[in-house]
């Protein structure tokens, strides 16, 4: 029955190549925009890359300073002084990471400027994170402390300065200062805030020591837990910290607020501006972001509602004489959602390809430096079961419509 | 004929009340997009209240925090750089524009407090980037030793404090950030503007505070270079190994202007395009569904029109009548979604959705339905107003 309904279902697209064509248009263009939102939303809460164990990390990336009233004050970045005195001395993480800020150097390569993302980091850093090594090592505890102007380097960066040459033991100089390379990465995509950068170096490979007392800004910190039943026991640790933190400024700005949280966390707490309330907003946002594609839908849904009711008065005859031979409300209504679903998933194999160009396109634009988007399963997935409930949201009502036709009438073509 | 139109429509109010929804989504889907676009417009046009051509910024980090010995050899710097024959006019500036960075304080006038967007430069450094002077005078060296210390401000600020008061010559309170005492500032001059996060930041309250080359021990982080007309970008290798030489364990980052500019509005255009582009589509493909809707329609109805023709009705009367009939619907669909829509500004659900932005958005998407649904509907005119009226009256 369904592989005669299947079969008919194509006939009649192929006698109505424009309408056909329109509802097509219609279904692809919605699904991929959707798809492509989906696909962006799963590289920020599964990163993949060097972020991939995410599950298990939090991080720290910003603190607010309020004055009593929780009116203004400072908003940015944590300080070194909160990872050296604080971070580096909580118990329930099994590893602690402080990084900086990227920070944009420039280096000169035969006249031509070369501007690289310049990011410090601990030795720590390399083990929370997992980058894909092409050559060499991550600096290590010892380089980190001593303060050796060791660099990693990303694979773009290698290729500016050594081209296809093993970059392992050159010379890199930016922003005036030469460092040794140890290690060469893959490209990480600019959405992964904490993992991207173009040249990686240790914590005190610089001459300026006066950030470890800083208390504002430019740096960030990953605590990661041993497995992720004991990320709560962290952000707990986190908190009691951030009660008991001591600061200048304090008289003036009695009250600091710090989270730490995963990078859909951080997200949301962005998103809604929301620095001082315990909960971050996560929840909230996904709603919003479910109800944001819901409204979205609607629009292409009436559209096809209406072009399917215009489809199916056209086949008023033949609704007429199925139903005169006896054919009941139900297998009408059966036989015209299948033709619906059919159609839709054929429009959303065609959006699956175009969301497979659209994110191939974004990803080597380079509006999203190194972005990595690709349609994994739980995207295919999401993709399928957004498809289908467009099918049937769009083609219920018609099929219901013209389930309830006047033998009589529809045979006269009169409705 | 509008009265005919709308009769028709009603005697079929069920099969229709779709297509008007879609019509109304259609609408409220064009006034959020124009909305968006048309913001985003206004600002790009308004002046920005000085010159980003040939300035260049030069930001730097000293090795050591912010001492006496870090701010003599940030002025020597500062004294190098003016003598370099490329350079027009050499100025210490806190914050350049473009960076997205602010340092915001409270400005206490009268025993009430303002918020405003702080920043600082050296003498000159304002005429020096083609900020305009409105009232008053540029703070100089005739500040030097006085018993005040001199600022700027522009007009928005000087609106908000001082209203229709002359505000040259009055003093207010400053909180210094990271202090707990305010001190007094004179403001001598106003001016236009400067807006320093770029072309799509919404007005904001600056105050120039003077920086006093010889005296002021506050810190600053950045340099303006005005360059002469003229000067290639490989000045920048030159520039970077005369300031390396100069501190050699300072950082240094050469940026100018113009490409900070386009790095900004390169950032902010992608989610307008981003807005335009999927608003364009939803748009292509409501177009394409009325399109099919309508010629569906103008099938079903080939008698009906058959008849017309044959009582007199010329064929671009048929056209017409076909056209009319949805862009009726449209402007009906305009009217609800008007009603829905004046709710917003009425609320002040969204800050940038004000009554002005609502009269001009509205009129704007008005237009473009109107206009879309009568090119949605002039081909399956044109296919009505062709029919034979014998052979129509004959259609089966």
């Amino acid at each position: 029955m369904l592989k005669s309904y299947f079969i008919l279902a194509l006939k009649v697209l192929k006698r109505r190549k424009f309408y056909t064509f329109i509802s097509l248009f219609g279904i692809a263009f919605t699904l991929s925009a959707l798809m492509i939102v989906t696909s962006f939303y799963e590289d920020m809460v599964y990163p993949k890359g060097a972020e991939k164990h995410s599950e298990r990390t939090l991080t720290v990336n910003r603190m607010a300073f309020y004055r009593e009233d929780s009116s203004g004050g400072y908003l940015g970045s944590i300080g070194y002084a909160l990872i050296k005195d604080y971070l580096y001395k909580m118990e329930t993480p099994q590893y602690v990471s402080g990084y900086s800020n990227n920070s944009t150097t420039a280096g000169f390569l035969n006249g031509l400027k070369i501007e690289s993302q310049l990011k410090r980091t601990d030795a720590n850093y390399w083990r929370i994170l997992d980058f894909d090594f092409i050559e060499g090592r991550p600096f290590g505890d010892s380089e980190d402390k001593q303060g050796d102007y060791v660099a990693v380097i990303n694979r773009t960066t290698k290729k500016q300065y050594f081209g296809q040459q093993s970059a392992l033991g050159k010379t890199i100089k930016t922003g005036g200062v030469s460092y040794t390379v140890i290690g060469v990465v893959e490209n990480e995509s600019e959405t992964n805030e904490v993992a991207s950068a173009d040249i990686w170096i240790p914590m005190f490979a610089t001459k300026k020591q006066h950030f470890l007392t800083n208390h504002m800004g430019g740096f960030g910190a990953m605590l990661q837990a041993d497995e992720a039943s004991n990320v709560q026991k962290i952000k707990d640790e986190y908190a009691t910290t951030i009660a008991n933190y001591q600061y200048p400024m304090q008289k003036r700005f009695p009250k600091a607020y710090s989270n730490a949280e995963s990078k859909f966390e951080n997200f949301a707490r962005n998103f809604f501006r929301n620095h001082t309330k315990k909960d971050s907003g996560a929840n909230k946002l996904i709603g919003l972001i479910v109800l944001a594609m819901v409204l979205f839908m609607f629009l292409p849904t009436i559209n096809l509602i209406n072009l399917n009711i215009s489809r199916i008065m056209e086949r008023s005859a033949e609704i007429g004489v199925r139903k005169s031979f006896g054919a009941s409300s139900k297998t009408l209504i059966g036989q015209f959602m299948v033709e619906n679903l059919v159609l839709t998933l054929i429009g959303g194999l065609l959006g699956f390809v175009c969301t497979y160009f659209a994110l191939m396109f974004i990803s080597s634009s380079g509006l999203i430096a190194y972005a990595n988007f690709t349609i994994n399963f739980r995207v295919f997935g999401l993709g399928l079961l957004l498809i289908t409930a467009f099918g049937l949201m769009s083609g219920l009502l018609p099929a219901i419509k013209m389930s309830r036709l006047n033998p009589v009438d529809a045979l006269k073509g009169a409705i | 004929m509008l009265k005919h139109i709308l009769k028709m429509a009603w005697k079929r109010k069920k099969a229709n009340s779709l297509i008007l929804l879609e019509l109304l989504a259609a609408f409220l889907v064009l006034v959020g997009v124009s909305a968006i676009l048309l913001h985003n417009w206004g600002l790009y046009n308004k002046p920005l209240g000085f010159n980003y051509q040939n300035t260049w910024s030069v930001q730097f980090y000293p090795s050591a925090s912010w001492e006496e010995p870090s701010r003599v050899r940030g002025v020597n710097i500062l004294n190098m750089l003016s003598q370099m024959e490329e350079i027009e006019g050499a100025y210490t500036l806190t914050f350049s524009p473009f960076l997205g960075m602010r340092w915001n304080d409270d400005v206490v006038y009268k025993g009430k407090t303002f918020n405003a967007n702080l920043n600082g430069s050296s003498d000159g450094a304002p005429l020096g980037i083609g900020m305009k002077l409105l009232k008053g005078r540029w703070f100089g060296p005739e500040d030097d030793g006085q018993s005040y210390q001199a600022v700027v401000i522009n007009k928005n600020l000087s609106d908000e404090i001082f209203g229709d008061e002359n505000p040259i010559g009055k003093e207010v309170d400053v909180v210094k950030y990271d202090q707990e005492e305010s001190e007094v500032r004179r403001v001598v001059g106003v001016f236009e503007d400067y807006r320093q996060q770029g072309e799509f930041s919404t007005g904001s309250h600056q105050m120039f505070l003077r920086y006093d080359v010889n005296n002021t021990k506050a810190w600053f982080n950045a340099y303006a270079l005005v360059m002469k007309p003229g000067v290639p970008a490989e000045f920048e290798e030159k520039l970077m190994s005369q300031l390396n030489s100069a501190a050699p364990d300072w950082d240094f980052e050469v940026q100018t202007w113009s490409q900070l500019r386009r790095l900004h509005i390169n950032n902010n255009m992608k989610n307008v395009i981003l807005v335009a582009v999927v608003g364009g589509f939803l748009m292509l493909m409501v177009c394409f569904g009325l399109f099919g809707v309508l010629w569906q329609n103008v099938t079903r109805r080939t008698r009906e029109i058959g008849l017309r023709r044959a009582l007199g009705a010329t064929g671009a009367n048929v056209q017409g009548m076909i056209i009319m009939e949805l862009v009726a619907f449209a402007i009906l669909a305009v009217i609800v979604g008007t009603i829905l829509l004046a709710q917003v500004p009425l609320l002040g659900v969204f800050e940038i959705f004000t009554w002005g932005m609502f009269f001009k958005s509205v009129l704007l998407s008005t237009v473009l339905i109107c206009g879309l649904t009568a090119l949605c509907a002039f081909y399956p005119g044109l296919m009505a107003a062709r029919y034979d009226p014998a052979e129509a009256l004959h259609f089966e």
